[in-house]
């Protein structure tokens, strides 16, 4: 696979980044919703899964109960022509990316469209009524009654999810050449940060529905993360020098990984203190590893434990679990459990993304630390540690380089929408049906590109031969991490409820 | 003037303008740079731009960041 050198110039991998392109992809969404402004629905033909139930289905099958178009404007279309033009639409659009990046176009193509419709089938798969129906009525239907059903898990569209995952667990575990095939297209980073890109838009919204509740998840979001961050990684460094014997590398760039943001701290603290590649290669791999096991038993354990703080929990989520991709898993999942059970009890219908948007925000805002915080310890290293003050200096745009350039669309899509619906009243309900279509069926299918992507990459067997490293890493995780970041979030959130749908 | 570093196990590599260094330790490869630099352009201030070697990186990283730091050596 060709790589290219891109970093030296302001503008430099702008075409040829996955970071960027996940902002162009999401900036290119919101902008097709915004044609509604023009009475142009050109989003409103993406597929969306029904809720339906298999004896239904095989008494009478009919494409149209398994899934529909996301707006009535394309209602009338047949729904496989449906789901062939939202495969082709994908495929252009990431093959776009693919092309600019000067990936294996061919290769590519071969892998996105497996997973692709891997994907389709296991989100049709996962709302089958005894899997995602719950007993109370939405918007006047009760799916539990209509379906007669005996019995049901009632997950919402979180079962879709676990599904997703663990056909790309079972798909990246199984040694077959199949799965080092799909890895050509299984980007769960790319396709996570153009969906949080999108979930700007749905933030706009909500600003524009209650505006103190976004700021004030706002602000905490970043206390939060702030607060967190400087108690998290002095510990693990500490203990990784003191108890563990590592090396001032191994330590900082472990600490970094499992203490800020994941692989992308860690390479990026690496690179800031130029350790051998090797050492964010090993703390990379037990990051993607340990994420899993985070995104699969911190959702049901905090809904299990506080579950009347979704907020905190989604916080806590944020701080907790590693990798941009994994926390919006691990915060969809919270989201459909929480909403799944409220509703169940209450009959009340929470607005699941607002739980969602905790767990995203104070990952932002960590993100957006990364890149002063690699800075500083680049700083600190040469001066300190290589003790060469007067011969070399880090660019000043590195610190450009290291900001995410998705952020920058988040904030784009959230802020820039936002003030449409305040400067230009008149037009606002035409954005907002544009902006709801587009954080809607194409968000939640890029988050089951991810959850089947995440399983792909995942390989356990990479674990073997990293003892020492796997032990600090899990007691730092769960002793230290997960506790603290919990303890934080609980400060800064509690009390805070969802928004009503 | 750029050099570009990377690294492969076990050493860093510096390359460029016709020089191919290669250590184990990252600071002896830049001064090694530095001395070969003042043999061509000696009683000049030189400033030499470091580039990082993305190949450097295993490819499916680079969805989570690019690249190192570049640096800017004094010589």
């Amino acid at each position: 696979m060709k790589q290219e050198q891109t970093n030296k110039k302001w503008y430099s991998g702008m075409l040829n980044t996955e970071d960027w392109w996940a902002a162009w992809l999401g900036l290119f969404l919101v902008a097709l919703g915004l044609l509604f402004i023009w009475d142009i629905d050109a989003v409103g033909w993406m597929v969306k899964p029904k809720i339906w139930e298999w004896t239904d289905l095989t008494s009478d099958f009919a494409w149209s109960k398994l899934w529909k178009t996301s707006s009535d404007a394309y209602s009338h279309w047949h729904p496989l022509s449906v789901l062939a033009l939202s495969y082709f639409v994908f495929l252009l659009m990431t093959g776009t990316g693919a092309f600019f990046m000067k990936w294996n176009l061919k290769k590519f193509i071969y892998a996105f469209t497996i997973i692709f419709f891997l994907t389709f089938t296991v989100w049709i798969l996962g709302h089958e009524a005894h899997f995602a129906a719950v007993d109370a009525t939405v918007k006047g239907k009760n799916y539990f009654e209509i379906y007669h059903l005996s019995w049901g898990l009632q997950l919402g569209g979180g079962f879709a999810f676990i599904l997703a995952l663990i056909t790309g667990l079972i798909i990246g575990n199984t040694g077959t050449t199949m799965a080092e095939k799909l890895k050509e297209a299984a980007k769960p980073e790319w396709f996570i940060k153009a969906a949080i890109v999108l979930l700007g838009a749905k933030l706009a919204i909500m600003s524009m529905k209650a505006a103190g509740f976004t700021y004030e998840l706002t602000a905490a979001g970043a206390a939060a993360a702030f607060v967190a961050y400087l108690l998290f990684w002095p510990i693990v460094y500490f203990i990784g020098r003191k108890y563990f014997g590592l090396n001032r590398n191994a330590a900082a760039v472990l600490s970094s990984g499992i203490s800020i943001c994941g692989v992308s701290a860690s390479i990026a603290t690496a690179g800031a203190i130029r350790a051998k590649p090797a050492i964010p290669v090993a703390v990379s791999t037990l990051i993607i590893i340990f994420a899993m096991f985070e995104l699969i038993i911190l959702p049901p354990a905090y809904v299990g434990i506080a579950p009347n703080e979704p907020i905190v929990n989604g916080a806590a989520m944020g701080m907790t679990v590693k990798t941009d991709g994994a926390d919006a898993a691990a915060g969809a999942i919270l989201a459909e459990l929480h909403h799944a059970r409220h509703l169940k009890q209450t009959g009340e219908n929470w607005d699941k993304d607002s739980i969602l948007s905790a767990a995203i925000l104070t990952k932002i805002w960590i993100d957006i630390f990364i890149g002063i915080w690699a800075f500083v310890l680049a700083i600190v290293w040469l001066r300190k540690v290589e003790n060469r003050s007067d011969k070399k200096k880090i660019p000043k745009m590195e610190l450009w380089h290291r900001l995410p350039k998705f952020v920058l669309a988040y904030l784009v899509a959230w802020f820039g929408l936002t003030a449409l619906f305040y400067f230009a009243k008149d037009i606002a309900p035409a954005i907002k049906e544009g902006a709801h279509l587009v954080q809607g069926s194409f968000r939640k299918f890029l988050f089951m590109l991810t959850f089947l992507s995440i399983g792909i990459i995942t390989d356990f067997r990479k674990m073997r031969g990293m003892g020492k490293l796997t032990l600090l890493y899990a007691i730092a995780l769960f002793v230290i991490i997960a506790p603290v970041a919990y303890l934080v979030a609980w400060i800064f959130h509690h009390g805070m409820l969802p928004l009503a749908e | 003037m750029e050099y570009i570093l990377g690294y492969r196990h076990p050493h860093w590599i510096i390359t460029g303008n016709g020089i191919d260094i290669r250590h184990t330790e990252l600071k002896t490869a830049e001064t090694l740079l530095a001395e070969e630099i003042r043999k061509k352009f000696p009683d000049q201030k030189i400033e030499v731009y470091l580039r990082f070697d993305m190949k450097t990186i295993p490819q499916w990283f680079h969805q989570y960041q690019n690249h190192y730091f570049n640096t800017i050596l004094y010589i």
